[in-house]
């Protein structure tokens, strides 16, 4: 093996876990997750030579799947999907793990439109700075500052009144 | 509802997914035969000639040692593409990058654009009536289609070409293909014809107002193309990894506009300037050619790395002597047509880099008025 693939191959022992996480909160299903990892770490792999060297290997990978899940022209079973700033009311998607006090968080996460999922996303999870969310969603903070603004209004106006934070601080 | 329980909530639900029998891990050879697949996508539209070399390099020690190539070892990352270097057409003949010529009964004032494809064959956009020209690769008529502009649009690989029809349907020739392949038309308001500004490959297309890269023309259709900023694209890299792209002129950079390279995968813009113009990546993608000028004439001409930062340069001396065309001879010399407006003399010279150690292939002489082309590049 050679020593960019060693590199590599250590690169993608120790972050796919997370990665894969991350890809899964960006779909909301597993095998759309699994197959968007895939995707995203072959592409890394390609450009390895121009951002191994460099501290934001994290960064880039994440600008990667965050497009190509965003990509309304690449994949056909996206391209209905129009971007919005508007969150709709769906009718959320259920799996197996439906159940207990984070299901109503999640199908509120799920009814999000996929850009402002990746802000959610990369802001609450993966603990990006607004700064950090905009540079890799090529949009401005203040937009991500609106995204997070809406997203987090609509999960207290769907999420139950005991996980409602304007209920609990009306409680104290 | 508090953020610590809100990313706690997102935690627990990305463990849970991934809990037991889910989310087994990819190994190293998974994802590099993904990545192989997407580079053999990127690389589709080259399927004649250079696919065909591709596979004869590698059948041929497989049948000399009797295995595969994936027994001998692991693969190698693999090999990024290169475009050819430039062809050059000068009063009716066409010299290859390999030196070959061949005659083609055409003169330089009625064309505006020349491209070769990886098959050999010739193509112009003419003048006057606005046509395509398609040449055989021994130089004879092959056909002409009606055109609603006299401009072509190469691939990177220069193994397809595309223009608007006159019907202001789109066409796309591909390397290895005898008929170009119709595709819908660019949406514009009116009876306006839409510009092709890239081509990706065969099914895909950069398309745009001509001032603006709005979307990506497809057999399909069209579909919004979504970029960090408004931009247009004019080249493409070899591997497709980056875009040169233009901005509109600001009233700071009314005269030129500013330029930049823009990574599509990771959707931002990886350098820009306001001191380039008319990028165009060498065969290797490891470099830029700028030209800066007027009057079908340039004053200037940079060649700069991938931080558009400048590796050599060539700067008018205000005595007439001008670039009248410059393109990539191959991944490290630059073609450059020089002229004199002064008197009308021409020569054409080879280039490194720095813009350096000058071989002289043409010698100088007496030519005609450089704001016309004497020597046309392929593009």
């Amino acid at each position: 093996m050679t020593e960019r693939d060693a590199d590599f191959t250590a690169y993608l022992q120790a972050r796919q876990g997370r990665l894969l996480r991350t890809a899964y909160l960006l779909t909301g299903d597993q095998h759309q997750a699994e197959d968007l990892l895939q995707t995203s770490l072959a592409k890394l792999y390609l450009a390895w030579d121009k951002v191994r060297d460099r501290d934001s290997v994290d960064a880039y990978v994440r600008r990667i799947m965050v497009n190509e899940n965003n990509s309304l022209w690449r994949r056909g079973w996206k391209r209905r999907e129009a971007p919005t700033d508007t969150v709709p009311e769906g009718t959320p998607f259920h799996d197996v793990y439906d159940e207990g006090v984070g299901a109503a968080v999640w199908e509120v996460v799920q009814t999000l439109p996929r850009k402002a999922r990746a802000v959610v996303v990369l802001r609450y999870y993966e603990q990006l700075t607004e700064a950090e969310t905009a540079d890799v969603l090529g949009i401005s903070v203040g937009t991500v500052k609106s995204q997070t603004s809406r997203a987090l209004a609509a999960l207290r106006e769907r999420t139950p009144a005991d996980l409602n934070p304007t209920h609990r601080e009306e409680e104290r | 509802m508090t953020e610590e329980s809100f990313v706690r909530e997102l935690e627990r639900r990305a463990d849970q997914a991934f809990d037991g029998a889910h989310g087994a891990p990819l190994t190293f050879e998974s994802v590099r035969s993904k990545a192989h697949g997407i580079r053999r996508r990127r690389r589709a539209a080259a399927a004649g000639a250079v696919a065909a070399a591709v596979a004869v390099a590698i059948l041929v020690p497989t049948v000399l040692t009797g295995g595969s190539p994936r027994s001998q070892g692991p693969d190698p990352a693999p090999a990024p593409p290169a475009a050819p270097g430039v062809s050059v057409l000068h009063d009716g003949v066409l010299t290859r990058p390999d030196g070959d010529t061949v005659s083609v009964d055409v003169a330089n004032a009625d064309v505006s654009q020349l491209g070769v494809l990886t098959d050999g064959r010739i193509v112009m956009a003419l003048q006057q009536p606005y046509a395509v020209r398609v040449y055989a690769a021994d130089g004879t008529v092959q056909a002409t289609y009606p055109a609603g502009a006299n401009i072509i649009t190469m691939s990177a690989l220069d193994d397809a070409v595309a223009w608007v029809a006159k019907d202001l349907t789109v066409r796309v020739l591909a390397s290895g293909s005898a008929e170009p392949r119709t595709l819908p038309g660019i949406p514009m308001p009116g009876e306006a014809a839409g510009g092709i500004d890239a081509v990706l490959d065969a099914e895909h297309l950069l398309v745009g107002d001509h001032t603006t890269t709005t979307e990506v023309l497809t057999p399909g259709g069209t579909e919004p193309l979504t970029t960090s900023e408004p931009f247009r694209v004019i080249d493409v890299s070899p591997d497709g990894d980056l875009w040169a792209v233009t901005f509109i002129p600001t009233t700071d950079n009314e005269m030129y506009g500013c330029e930049g390279l823009y990574d599509p995968e990771a959707g931002r813009m990886v350098a820009r300037s306001c001191d380039v113009s008319g990028l165009q990546f060498s065969p290797d993608g490891q470099h830029v050619l700028s030209l800066r000028g007027d009057n079908n004439m340039f004053g200037e001409g940079t060649i700069l790395d991938l931080d558009l930062q400048p590796v050599g340069s060539f700067e008018s001396t205000g005595k007439g002597d001008v670039i009248s065309r410059a393109g990539w001879a191959d991944a490290t010399h630059v073609l450059v047509a020089e002229a004199n407006w002064k008197t009308n003399t021409w020569s054409v010279v080879r280039v490194g880099l720095g813009w350096d150690d000058p071989q002289v292939v043409v010698p100088q002489g007496p030519g005609i008025n450089p704001e016309s082309a004497a020597y046309l590049f392929s593009g």
